[in-house]
């Protein structure tokens, strides 16, 4: 696996552990990630992230359970938050998602989705 | 050195205009690739070409004047007489010339500090993920070495996985094309010349629509990722509220969310032609104007002995005085 692709790989476990409201077991980041990963990937990536101090585990039944560790990074968010709330209108560097919509946008968002079934 | 410079200062404005008025459906209608280095690489031609045409006024203006033209041994004389744009025109070119420079410090100034707060910030992350738990839902690319995608922990909650996956994939396209250099070369570009503003927005959705094509190819399914669209937009718009500026950044999405779902539209080779000739017409008459100058100067260092002749050995004071014996 080359080094791009793991890395994406360990944002997505990452995202996947965060969205998550309880901790959980290696097994089901892998059932939740689908696309047929092995669960040794999986297994590798999140000990790898247990060794950078990114995740915390414990035992529960025999099995290790795995829970986000917040970083120095998400600790400064208000930081980025106010890095991005500066840089909106004034410079282009940070570039979001979706930049929040009027009702407009999202009308005629919507209406280009209905064609697709979108949920 | 006269009025065709000013018709190719004309031109080149008229040019600029061009540029920005075809450069959004450029980034809505080419492959978004193609349009942001067009895109980009166009505006900074353009702006090098809005800061040669006042630098050449500004040259042969000073060129006129004596203390300069003696410090620099040519003949003013023979500038004075070769140059037959008024003189007013070269003023206004100097004054253009003085406010680029402060226009260009100030946007490079605050250029490179997002860029680098953004760098000095991702630094302190752990992981290629940084996750803020008590935050508005949001997600964004952070440019750094290597650069971190921030999102919302609310965010992440509210979408599938296989939406987290599109997500991720786009600002993971971000970082690794460096889409935030593009926008920044842009923005310069605009300080130094307004006429390129519709541009800067022109590039931030050519740069999500090029990330938009890279997450569709690693999830190879675009109608996902326009829903993902849909869904975060509806997600984060729920907490967002519409203030000017984002209306105005709005129809972005929509524009995105058409681009994947409709059918691909060919290369578009003729539009962003264009927009390249638009780029570097203005460029071939900067280049002759500059290189125009350079031949006035170097014919005014030849005439400078012959219409001002300095008595050999220069000796100032005693030769004043033997002039006229």
């Amino acid at each position: 696996m080359d080094r791009r692709a793991s890395g994406r790989l360990e944002a997505e476990v990452l995202a996947v552990l965060w969205a998550s409201p309880e901790p959980v077991s290696a097994e089901e980041v892998r059932v939740r990630l689908g696309g047929g990963l092995a669960h040794t990937t999986v297994s590798t990536i999140l000990a790898r992230l247990h060794a950078k101090g990114a995740v915390i585990r414990e035992l529960v039944s025999r099995n290790y359970v795995y829970r986000p560790v917040l970083d120095e990074a998400g600790l400064v968010a208000s930081r980025m938050r106010a890095l991005l709330e500066d840089q909106r209108d004034r410079t282009g560097v940070l570039s979001q998602f979706v930049a929040g919509l009027d009702r407009r946008a999202l009308e005629a968002l919507r209406q280009a989705l209905e064609g697709e079934g979108g949920r | 050195m006269s009025a065709s410079l000013l018709i190719w200062s004309g031109a080149a404005l008229v040019s600029c205009a061009g540029f920005a008025l075809l450069a959004p459906s450029v980034a809505r209608r080419a492959p978004a690739c193609l349009a942001a280095w067009t895109l980009s690489l166009g505006s900074l031609v353009l702006a090098a070409v809005s800061v040669a045409l006042p630098l050449v006024l500004f040259v042969v203006l000073l060129g006129q004047w004596e203390p300069v033209a003696a410090m620099g041994h040519w003949s003013a004389h023979l500038v004075r007489a070769r140059v037959t744009v008024p003189a007013a025109i070269l003023a206004l070119g100097t004054v253009v010339l003085a406010g680029q420079g402060l226009l260009l410090v100030q946007a490079a100034w605050r250029e490179a500090r997002a860029l680098s707060d953004a760098w000095r910030l991702a630094r302190r992350s752990m992981g290629a993920l940084v996750v803020l738990p008590d935050e508005r839902p949001t997600v964004f690319a952070l440019p750094g070495w290597p650069g971190r995608i921030v999102a919302a922990q609310q965010l992440l909650q509210a979408l599938s996985t296989s939406e987290i996956r599109v997500v991720l994939a786009h600002e993971q396209a971000h970082l690794d094309g460096r889409h935030e250099l593009h926008r920044a070369a842009v923005s310069l570009a605009s300080a130094l010349n307004p006429v390129l503003r519709p541009a800067r927005g022109a590039i931030g959705l050519a740069t999500e629509r090029w990330a938009d094509e890279r997450a569709a190819r690693l999830v190879g399914d675009r109608a996902l990722v326009a829903r993902t669209i849909g869904h975060v937009a509806r997600v984060c718009g729920r907490e967002i509220p519409a203030a000017p500026t984002m209306a105005a950044a709005g129809p972005g999405e929509a524009l995105r969310v058409e681009a994947l779902l409709r059918p691909p539209l060919g290369r578009r080779t003729l539009l962003t032609a264009t927009l390249a000739v638009l780029a570097l017409v203005p460029a071939g008459a900067a280049v002759r104007a500059l290189s125009q100058t350079n031949d006035l100067f170097q014919r005014a260092e030849r005439a400078y002995g012959t219409s001002a002749p300095v008595p050999f050995p220069p000796t100032p004071i005693s030769a004043k005085a033997s002039e006229h014996p």
